[in-house]
């Protein structure tokens, strides 16, 4: 009989487990995709499917389930887990086979989940994940032991680096050989009684397997006592901030310079060998000094992402989720809003979908609404032109990179400010008592540069493909709307200022004259809505076309210290760490809320809060430079 | 005539750009129109030949939907062909 599903052509094995076990790492390596891994829970929040091939050959479908901590689908990720066991998903075939990850370090809480699989019926093979660990901290484990005990084949392996990959394939191939085709699966029922059983269920084996006892404090809980330590925890968490801002403006510095000075040179060669035309103008205004500008900003974005992913990897990441609880809790917040908060400092679109692990719908409306004031990357190469033109490069307290500091303050301030609207939802609309907070703390690991670099390549080529597409795209079409129509006959100053773009620039600088906005800035911010550094590249066009040069890219950072007071620029600053300038989060809160209500509340609130405080930081500045 | 020409260009890059736009920005049905229109019009050949593979943010819904709406348009595609 053929192991394939009846409407399908292959068979389907689903990865299933316990949040951070390494289900997506033993994705990766079975299907050679490169899904983000990460050493906290809460990465997977959909099923996500690749194919790879067993020993003999055979294709097979391979999905990657949201972690759950039990079969009770407490969460919008776990039930999505549930439903694809159940063969409840729409579309969807049951799986023919489970292959239960667990974590060989926390067998006393992975099994639980085993034995809850076991119900299902489904043919199942155990990897025994994150052996290498266990070994290390002293645990070993007889898989044949522990085999007979489950009545399931058992395979060690350690997904990150690839090992017991061949052993599990095997498994795979002699499971879906043997096992017989059941019809319908038992949907198992979960109440206090069989949790109970599971729980002297698994103890009774830990203890045949003799690793009930194992109780020698690991190398992880040593560095926690000074990294949770309620003095020095918060203090290396701030040293570690502190460290990644210093190296974002002194490491790029030069790499920067050098992707500068190619994108010059391309400027240049373009504009000396072309004739003078609007091809040229489209080339030179257009696509090199609109994407061009973007582009020098990949050195800053990849060394943030180093860090972020450097310590994502370690595990340090949960235990600075595990500090900040206290603070996230007085403003309302629940403790599983820090990880959805987390990833939207990368983009707030994933971190809105994160959202999906809070349990309680108040909470996760409540993340949801606060996501977009923290500073995604997007946000990096305008905060780095301002900050690059009006704050100088000057060393302060003893060799502190003063640049460094205001970008530091610019993401304490998206934070702060994410804390107060939290806390005023608290106080008003968002009701709610304070949930605890239950995370799993990793143990510790050196990080797999293997891992850091997919990380890092994923990054480039997101920020790569959104520079040639959509901000090239925009750049096209923002250079058409500031280069016609021509200027009248005997128009004096720049002939964009008689172009469509010129025309909408100066009907909004009306509105936006108030915090110090002038018609160039006006512009940018309408392209800018589709993606904040949009906002760059559209400076770079609209002052190609104002001032007549061709090396903008190079150019743009004196060009704006020479035309803005320092007052517009700060003001600038603000506007962006509050403004809602992203379509696309837009769009996500609106799928995950089901309507335009809070989207709309969103956009009100943070425009609001952008204007006022612009205008205050344009109004203070000006009268504090006499201006 | 290269003055024309030079017209001519520009019109299609900004036309092009234009629907980029639009494509990017706009919702699931609005792309699912688009690439249909695409695929209609230069056949499904050319749509594969041209179609990046999709990246960018794994963990982003639109991302993971976009991959199944090409899915089924290949597939239907595919099927159109058979006929």
């Amino acid at each position: 009989m053929s192991r394939a599903n009846q409407s399908s052509d292959l068979p389907i094995v689903a990865l299933v487990g316990n949040p951070n076990c390494g289900k997506t790492a033993l994705f990766n390596v079975l299907t050679g995709s490169r899904q983000k891994v990460a050493n906290y829970a809460g990465v997977t929040v959909e099923r996500k499917e690749g194919y790879f091939l067993t020993r003999s050959d055979q294709r097979i479908k391979l999905f990657d389930l949201p972690g759950a901590y039990g079969l009770e689908a407490e969460t919008p990720d776990e039930q999505v887990t549930l439903d694809v066991l159940r063969g409840r998903l729409p579309g969807e075939q049951r799986p023919d086979l489970i292959v239960s990850v667990v974590d060989a370090t926390n067998l006393r809480q992975h099994l639980r989940m085993v034995l809850g699989l076991r119900r299902f019926g489904i043919p199942m093979v155990l990897a025994l994940n994150m052996s290498d660990l266990a070994a290390r901290h002293g645990l070993t484990i007889d898989t044949v032991s522990l085999s007979q005990a489950l009545g399931i084949p058992v395979v060690r392996t350690t997904a990150i680096h690839r090992a017991g990959v061949g052993d599990l394939l095997m498994k795979i191939d002699e499971v879906l050989a043997e096992q017989p085709v059941t019809a319908d699966i038992a949907i198992p029922v979960i109440t206090a009684e069989t949790i109970a059983h599971d729980h002297e269920e698994v103890r009774r084996i830990l203890s045949t397997l003799g690793v009930l006892d194992s109780t020698a404090l690991r190398t992880s809980d040593h560095i926690d006592r000074y990294v949770l330590h309620p003095v020095a925890g918060p203090m290396i968490l701030l040293c570690c901030l502190f460290v990644v801002f210093q190296a974002v403006f002194i490491g790029a510095q030069p790499l920067m310079e050098g992707l500068n000075s190619v994108v010059e040179s391309v400027a240049t060669f373009l504009y000396q060998r072309l004739p003078d035309s609007m091809v040229r103008s489209l080339l030179v205004d257009g696509v090199i000094a609109g994407a061009g500008s973007v582009l020098v900003f990949l050195p800053q974005i990849i060394i943030l992402f180093f860090f972020i992913l450097m310590l994502e990897e370690s595990g340090y990441l949960p235990r600075a989720a595990f500090m900040l609880d206290k603070l996230m809790g007085s403003v309302g917040l629940s403790g599983r809003s820090f990880i959805p908060l987390l990833s939207s400092f990368a983009c707030a679109v994933p971190g809105i979908m994160a959202t999906r692990t809070i349990q309680n719908p108040r909470d996760r409306l409540m993340t949801i609404m606060i996501a977009p004031l923290m500073t995604c990357s997007a946000r990096l190469p305008v905060y780095a032109l301002i900050i690059a033109a009006f704050i100088p490069a000057h060393r302060v307290w003893g060799g502190v990179e003063l640049q460094g500091l205001v970008l530091l303050g610019l993401y304490v301030g998206g934070i702060v400010s994410a804390m107060l609207v939290a806390w005023l939802m608290k106080l008003t609309a968002f009701r709610n008592e304070q949930h605890s907070l239950l995370l799993e703390l990793p143990a510790y690991h050196m990080p797999v540069m293997r891992n850091i670099a997919i990380g890092l390549w994923q990054r480039v080529q997101i920020f790569v493909t959104r520079v040639g597409t959509i901000i090239l795209s925009l750049m096209i079409i923002l250079w058409f709307l500031s280069s016609v129509p021509s200027p009248p006959e005997g128009a004096v100053g720049p002939a964009i200022q008689y172009s469509y773009a010129g025309q909408i620039g100066q009907a909004l600088s009306q509105v936006f004259a108030p915090i110090g906005f002038n018609w160039q800035i006006s512009i940018a911010l309408i392209p800018g809505l589709a993606a904040r550094e949009v906002a760059v590249g559209a400076l770079g066009t609209v002052y190609a076309l104002s001032a007549g040069t061709h090396d903008v890219s190079g150019a743009l950072t004196p060009l704006i210290a020479q035309s803005w007071s320092l007052a517009t620029a700060m003001s600038l600053l603000v506007w962006y760490v509050f403004a809602p300038q992203c379509l696309s989060t837009l769009a996500a809160v609106r799928r995950e809320t089901n309507g335009w209500r809070y989207p709309l509340i969103m956009l009100v609130y943070l425009f609001g809060m952008a204007y006022v405080a612009s205008f205050i930081t344009y109004h203070v500045t000006l009268a504090w430079t006499g201006g | 005539m290269g003055y024309w020409l030079d017209r001519v260009f520009i019109v299609l890059v900004v036309a092009i750009s234009a629907v980029y736009v639009i494509y990017a920005l706009g919702s699931m049905s609005v792309k699912r129109r688009i690439l249909a229109g695409f695929i209609h019009c230069f056949g499904l050949r050319i749509y594969t030949l041209l179609s990046p593979k999709t990246m960018g943010c794994t963990h982003c819904g639109v991302e993971l939907q976009k991959k199944n709406l090409i899915r089924q348009l290949k597939q239907s595609g595919q099927a159109d062909q058979n006929k």
